[in-house]
């Protein structure tokens, strides 16, 4: 039954990629069973195969035009001018996602941490389950698997709690994200329209960062909300990661299914810093290159991860002067003085690579950035100052609530009235507040496409 | 349950004071589009989008046709809306004449068209006149006759409007500035006062050319084109004159096929079409204030559009 919905749901978008999926469920159906039979050696090149289908499928359908677009620029640098054929063809939605899980359990077979499972509609619904399938949590299957196979009995709170969820998350995309995400436009879209307007680009910057976070955490708050209705609990996949103190904070919070797969399935393999500072450096510029990869064939992406990498790595070695340097800055008796002065810092050193995320090719990123430190006017133009307002009125009301949830409930629940009439009339004024100012338009999940 | 009821109550209580505060607005866009719908009684009206708007120096045409005009041109917008405001305005009032505005890039589909119908619901529970183009923001210019379309006609919009508030969706902040910030315009004419320099002029001709570029799915809206001739047919029906006007442009952009159709429109509904998009007397940076015309501009050109207009006008039906 759910595969069914899974598959009706997939086919959705363009029916016939159904056929690119389920090629890789088949393969890695079958590498898990020979996996576990085989001995030696053909443990080894069992995975290998399985891997190499699934890289294959992503590079072919994801990287394919990246490469060719690079070859071509290499080797017209050289004098020459091959005429290397395009793919023209839509990403499959969600790729990325199911390619990862898909590794993940072969991963997790070979290295003995999960028995291969027999039933392939089981594994299908694994890699298929629809309310991850698109954009994450990137699952485990020692997490998830399981899980289907279990009872799942009526529990009312269980179903409310996923509700509530999914409306947070609701909230999140069409009230926040959707709203920030159409100053971003104006920014990113039209920035030489911008020329000397610093404080436009800072605050288009921000948006954007509130855009991305709620736009991505609102899709996997509606994602685990939808599956704890039906009895799966999924993996968290952010921890309020604007509220860190640290960049390395926050990407222990953001995006948390897919910076644990890195780790778990790339930067240890390679020997995370268990030899030596300076090789760390160098595992994690490369998951750092590698997440920039996955997000997206285009250099903008790569560079932008790499950044985020590079500032790991200087925290990595200049750890003392940071904290020498925080120590000055702040107040020694005011702790919630420090608190903001991390959180906002660490917010402002993610914000600054997200030029590169969010814009559409790489003189407008490299013009952007000139333009964040180009302290002339200072200007800033607010374009509608509806639009403005109201997503205002939403980042505040999402630091409102995590600020609740980090400091004072410490858990993941909103926060809500403690009579059970007030509940209701609290919920119901969410959702007429979605209904008056929710962005219902046509705008896609940003995450979707990777 | 109790959820339900309540969200019920809350949901038509809120309809109801956005209602009261949408139609008992005394300016504004909301006041200028309810009264564009259900009270304009001018002899000659424009209708298009914000280039309607801030192209059409409506006093000055009035005076030059001795006519009385009215500028119901709406920030934003396309032939989608323009096919809802003819359908709404010859309900209730029957012009000389009907000025439609058109950018030609328009007629090629673009999501945005289709989300800013949203100024139309809350007419929709009491005008049917703009039920058709309103369920266009569900279907958008899906082919209603496809087999996909006959398996799957659902609606989302449909849905969506059984709530009182979403009619007002994004509207109470405006509404509110309204009550404190009396906008005024010289009949809908709203013009714009900068100017803009030769080197933005050529930045806004490479960010339109760009954004253009990174246009997916690029196709004429089979909508828009059954907008257009609703326009000319209803106008027909109705012995009112319609008139074509591509207004000037930094660059005449599209390629020939929009040009072709629009044509081949006017030619075969026998109207009159009046390009100018490639007009060399507005070539000048100085007509103009962003992408749309300046005062200066827009004088100037309404100045030799109402000659225009003046012979369509004395030509017998």
């Amino acid at each position: 039954m759910l595969l069914t919905a899974s598959c009706v749901f997939y086919m959705f978008f363009i029916p016939s990629y159904i056929i690119i999926l389920l090629f890789t469920v088949v393969i890695d159906y079958f590498a898990g069973l020979w996996i576990e039979n085989a001995k030696g050696r053909n443990r080894k090149l069992f995975l290998i195969i399985s891997i190499i289908a699934n890289i294959g499928v992503l590079s072919v359908f994801k990287y394919y035009n990246f490469f060719v677009g690079n070859i071509e620029g290499l080797a017209g640098l050289l004098g020459w001018h091959p005429d290397i054929p395009l793919l023209n063809m839509v990403l499959p939605i969600g790729l990325s996602f199911h390619t990862f899980q898909a590794m993940s359990y072969t991963i997790e077979v070979y290295r003995g941490n999960q028995k291969p499972e027999k039933n392939i509609l089981l594994y299908a619904l694994y890699v298929m389950f629809y309310p991850q399938l698109v954009a994450g949590p990137i699952e485990r299957p020692q997490n998830l698997l399981h899980q289907f196979k279990e009872e799942h009995l009526f529990d009312y709170n269980r179903i409310v709690g996923g509700l509530k969820l999914m409306l947070w998350g609701l909230f999140k995309k069409v009230v926040i994200a959707d709203r920030c995400g159409a100053y971003v436009s104006n920014v990113f879209d039209y920035p030489y329209q911008h020329t000397g307007e610093t404080l436009t680009f800072w605050c288009g910057l921000f948006f954007f960062a509130w855009q991305l976070y709620c736009d991505f955490s609102g899709y996997s708050d509606m994602a685990i909300g939808a599956a704890q209705v039906m009895g799966i609990k999924l993996m968290t996949n952010f921890k309020r990661p604007y509220l860190s103190k640290s960049i390395g904070e926050i990407w222990q919070r953001w995006h948390i299914s897919l910076t644990s797969w890195f780790m778990d399935y790339v930067f240890r393999p390679l020997g995370g810093y268990r030899k030596g500072r300076d090789r760390g450096a160098v595992n994690l510029l490369i998951v750092y290159f590698l997440s920039g990869l996955w997000h997206g064939a285009a250099w903008t992406f790569v560079i932008c991860f790499f950044i985020f990498g590079a500032q790991l790595v200087f925290r990595l070695y200049f750890k003392k002067q940071i904290g020498w340097l925080f120590d000055h800055l702040g107040s020694k008796r005011n702790k919630r003085w420090n608190n903001i002065l991390h959180t906002a810092v660490a917010f402002i050193m993610i914000c600054i690579p997200f030029a590169f995320f969010r814009a559409n090719n790489l003189p407008d990123a490299l013009f952007i950035l000139k333009s964040l430190f180009n302290f002339g006017t200072g200007a800033l133009n607010i374009g509608n100052s509806s639009t403005f307002i109201y997503a205002v009125i939403g980042v505040l009301i999402l630091y409102t609530v995590e600020i609740y949830q980090e400091y004072y409930s410490k858990s993941d629940a909103l926060p809500e009235p403690k009579s059970t009439g007030l509940k209701f009339v609290f919920y119901s004024s969410v959702i007429i507040y979605i209904l008056l100012t929710g962005v219902f338009d046509a705008s896609q999940f940003i995450y979707f496409q990777f | 349950m109790l959820l339900l009821v309540l969200l019920i109550v809350l949901d038509q209580s809120i309809g109801l004071v956005m209602h009261k505060l949408y139609f008992g607005a005394t300016s504004g866009v909301e006041f200028e589009t309810t009264f564009a719908f259900t009270k304009a009684d001018a002899d000659v009206i424009f209708t298009g989008s914000s280039k309607a708007r801030r192209n059409y120096n409506t006093p000055l045409i009035a005076d030059s046709l001795q006519l009385s005009c009215y500028n119901a041109g709406h920030d934003g917008q396309s032939l989608l809306f323009s096919y809802a405001m003819t359908k709404m305005l010859l309900s209730h009032h029957t012009p000389k004449m009907i000025v439609v505005e058109m950018f030609p890039e328009e007629l090629y589909y673009k999501e945005v068209h289709y989300d800013r119908l949203n100024v139309l619901l809350p007419y929709y529970a009491d005008y049917n006149e703009i039920r058709e183009v309103a369920d266009w923001r569900g279907t958008r210019d899906v082919d209603t006759s496809s087999v996909f379309y006959k398996l799957y006609p659902f609606n989302i919009e449909k849905v969506k409007l059984l709530s009182q508030s979403y009619r007002y969706n994004s509207m109470w902040l405006d509404l509110l500035k309204g009550i404190f910030k009396k906008q005024k315009t010289e009949s809908g004419y709203l013009p714009l006062n900068k100017t803009i320099t030769e080197k933005e002029k050529q930045q806004y001709i490479d960010e339109f050319e760009l954004t253009k570029s990174r246009e997916r799915n690029r196709h004429i809206d089979a909508n828009k084109v059954k907008s257009l001739v609703g326009i000319i047919t209803l106008c027909k029906q109705k012995n009112v004159k319609v008139v074509l006007v591509m207004s000037p442009v930094l660059k005449r952009y599209s390629d020939d096929k929009v040009y072709q159709l629009v044509d081949s429109i006017a030619l075969s509904h026998h109207i009159s079409l009046f390009d100018f998009t490639g007009d060399d007397r507005f070539k000048s940076f100085k007509y103009f204030a962003d992408n749309h015309m300046n005062k200066t501009g827009s004088t100037y050109f309404s100045s030799i559009l109402a000659q225009k207009l003046k012979i369509v006008i004395a030509q017998k039906p």
